[in-house]
């Protein structure tokens, strides 16, 4: 993974004090909390419900087992004892004081962590696909470019004070991993024969209160043509991006109201600007970055050797389970990519705590080349274990909780913090997810429902991604009463769906036994071991709708 | 007489802010900066031979930048609102689209803790009301590193 120089070392330590006299000024009065706002918001650090949190940015989801260990020491020190991963693959500590700050802050930089550009109306943190480098339907790597980027967006001037919020996914395969249609701006590497490497730029998608599936800006931008193209967006988001009202300042609202078309023309005119002073991405920067991300020195392995996996499979139905639901295939024979589910029914989904953090780093040191990756499914991936390693693996795992074989169940929520913690939240959404496993606890039951997808949000914001969900559910208020909006049908991948909402929404109370309406219909109408979005997709919206509420007449 | 901070040094601002222009442009004094409207719509006809500046606010339209204007010694965006990002491609346009050579300034409701990133979008000076924190101004320019985000690998020749 990109390994950072003193330069990169000496802009941290520069922005952490500059940040620290900054909350001095504002605890001291000398700057107002409306013009301090902005200021943390950019490092990370919000006001929540019950304490400020602190998000720190995890660079299209790399970890390294050094960085964890920092993570775990920030969380005991610092924390509760835990952390949260984020849908964008970030770590949210959730109970920081203001005051301890800079030492929290120190303490990231030792590992080269920090929190900037992780809020506030900038570009966010780079997300990419966490399988990056090892992934079988790769076509290229896209971490190189995630780098780039990162590097070119970090502290970029002219793009600091956006209409809002300003979010890119990289994704380089052939299935699209980083939901880069809902995204302010997504790319998808492609090779063409002629032209070489280049990318597909889909602009304005994004969910939140006004969900919508980004549009293909330019089916093939050169490489070397990236950073002047995304300099172009940004500018004419940044100029012309509504800032009267911040439920309608995304790009999304700005490529809708004026069309595709038009938006396309107004890039083609800024491009001229922009190229006075061209930003070309030369092959030789791409090549030293590229440097960063070398192969892991990968074992051969004897048949021999190899066959011993199939006889513990054989011989351990658990680790069987295991190993064919959290591992997946890897671009080299001999190893496998294995995800650590976070989903256990006793704490938030995404909740990760110091001793697990630790010992992942052990573990990750030990079998997967001392690199972790974070996910948006919020979950961890150890991507390079041998496959001779991972029944130890497997055992290991266990012993902390992390071997839950529940990968792509309707076990592996993806729940945003909802009321226990965000301040914009309306409802909870934690309890409701601990609810909905607990009510599904046979995981035999769970496998047979095939992958199914159920993402839950506390509100309109939809960090949940509850949009793209198979089963969504939204959480509003209701004169004061927390309710839930539930919809059925959204998908990720190469061709993203919205999911349609079902009906009106229901009480917290009524929730789980609407899902298991929703499941029992699904079963009853399902063919074969046909999945739900294909179940979905063939019979429609209205047989759910009046087998949960009933006919209309 | 307000406080400007130019390369790094607290200096009087010798320039007067005009609100409204009730007279002749010719009539003003040296160092008035002038709404921009007032000076373009006074395009037809040379400046006088004083020195004179333009003030406007961050959504300006470009095409406003004549010639006769970009050839004033003191050109100021005014920003209303510190949330308001605007000003920073301005500056940018300004400066390297346009090619204004002059002093590029920015005053009314910017946060000093945005003066550095404002800097490396090519502000070349900051009016700050009475009574502001020359002190910590100082420290913001003096300390943020210059971002290279506009320029490395990156810069006009393309070079490394």
């Amino acid at each position: 993974m990109y390994q950072y120089n003193e330069q990169d070392r000496t802009q941290l330590k520069t922005r952490s004090l500059i940040f620290q006299r900054q909350i001095e000024r504002n605890l001291a009065g000398k700057i107002s909390d409306e013009k301090f706002r902005p200021l943390r918001l950019q490092q990370g650090l919000y006001y929540q419900r019950q304490s400020p949190m602190l998000r720190v940015a995890v660079p299209y989801g790399m970890l390294a087992s050094k960085q964890l260990r920092t993570l775990a020491k920030v969380a005991r020190n610092f924390d509760e004892g835990y952390c949260h991963i984020t849908t964008r693959q970030n770590i949210q500590f959730n109970w920081v004081n203001l005051q301890a700050m800079p030492e929290i802050l120190a303490t990231l930089a030792e590992a080269d962590l920090h929190s900037i550009q992780t809020s506030g109306n900038c570009i966010r943190n780079i997300t990419s696909d966490p399988f990056a480098g090892v992934a079988q339907d790769e076509i290229i790597d896209p971490r190189p470019y995630c780098e780039i980027i990162r590097q070119w967006s970090l502290g970029h001037p002219e793009f600091a004070y956006l209409p809002r919020k300003f979010k890119i996914a990289i994704s380089g395969s052939k299935e699209d991993r980083a939901i880069t249609q809902a995204h302010d701006i997504g790319l998808r590497v492609k090779v063409d024969k002629e032209r070489g490497i280049g990318f597909q730029v889909i602009v304005g998608g994004g969910l939140g209160r006004t969900p919508v599936i980004g549009s293909t800006l330019e089916l093939f931008v050169p490489e070397q043509d990236i950073l002047d193209y995304l300099t172009a967006i940004l500018r004419v988001y940044n100029q012309h991006g509504r800032r009267d009202n911040k439920y309608k300042s995304r790009i999304k609202i700005l490529v809708k109201s004026i069309g595709i078309t038009q938006f396309k023309h107004q890039i083609d005119q800024t491009l001229v600007q922009v190229r006075v002073y061209s930003q070309l991405l030369h092959a030789q920067h791409v090549s030293a970055i590229n440097k960063h991300f070398p192969k892991p020195c990968y074992r051969q392995f004897e048949t021999q050797e190899l066959s011993q996996i199939n006889r513990l499979s054989a011989d351990k139905p658990a680790f069987d389970n295991w190993l064919n639901r959290n591992t997946q295939a890897h671009k080299v024979s001999d190893y496998r990519a294995v995800s650590l589910p976070l989903k256990n029914p006793s704490s938030a989904p995404g909740d990760v705590s110091a001793e697990q953090l630790d010992r992942i780093a052990d573990l990750a040191d030990r079998y997967s080349f001392g690199e972790v990756r974070s996910t948006h499914q919020q979950n961890l991936v150890m991507a390079d274990v041998a496959i001779i390693d991972l029944f130890d693996l497997w055992l290991a795992l266990d012993k902390i909780g992390l071997a839950e074989p529940n990968i792509g169940t309707m076990h592996d929520i993806i729940c945003c913090p909802g009321l226990t913690y965000c301040s914009l939240a309306n409802t909870e959404s934690i309890p409701i997810a601990q609810s909905i496993q607990k009510a599904y606890d046979d995981l035999d039951f769970v496998y047979d429902l095939g992958e199914l997808t159920l993402n839950i949000s506390g509100c309109m914001n939809a960090c949940s991604h509850h949009h793209l969900a198979n089963i969504g559910i939204l959480g509003v208020d209701k004169k004061g009463q927390q309710f839930f909006q539930i919809s059925l049908g959204g998908s990720k991948g190469n061709e993203s769906k919205l999911g349609k909402i079902l009906g009106p929404s229901v009480s917290a109370a009524e929730v789980t036994n609407v899902i298991k309406k929703i499941i029992h219909i699904f079963r009853s109408l399902r063919l074969g071991s046909e999945n739900f979005i294909d179940t979905f997709t063939r019979v429609g919206l209205t047989i759910f709708k009046e087998g949960v509420y009933g006919h209309a007449n | 007489m307000g406080m400007l901070i130019k390369q790094n040094l607290v200096i009087e601002d010798p320039w007067i802010t005009i609100d409204v222009v009730d007279r002749p442009v010719s009539n003003y004094p040296w160092f008035s900066l002038l709404p921009l409207l007032a000076l373009s719509s006074n395009d037809q006809q040379p400046l006088p031979q004083t020195w004179l500046g333009a003030w406007f606010e961050p959504q300006v339209n470009l095409d406003v930048f004549s010639s006769q204007i970009l050839s004033l010694p003191v050109l100021c965006i005014h920003v209303s609102d510190f949330h308001d990002g605007r000003a920073f491609s301005l500056a940018i346009l300004l400066k390297r689209q346009i090619e204004y050579r002059g002093e590029l300034r920015i005053a009314g409701n910017f946060l000093i803790d945005q003066m550095a990133i404002l800097r490396d979008c090519g502000v070349d000076s900051f009016s700050l009301p009475d009574g502001s924190d020359v002190e910590h101004a100082l420290f913001i320019l003096n300390n943020t590193p210059r971002s290279n985000s506009t320029t490395t690998t990156l810069n006009k020749s393309g070079s490394l």
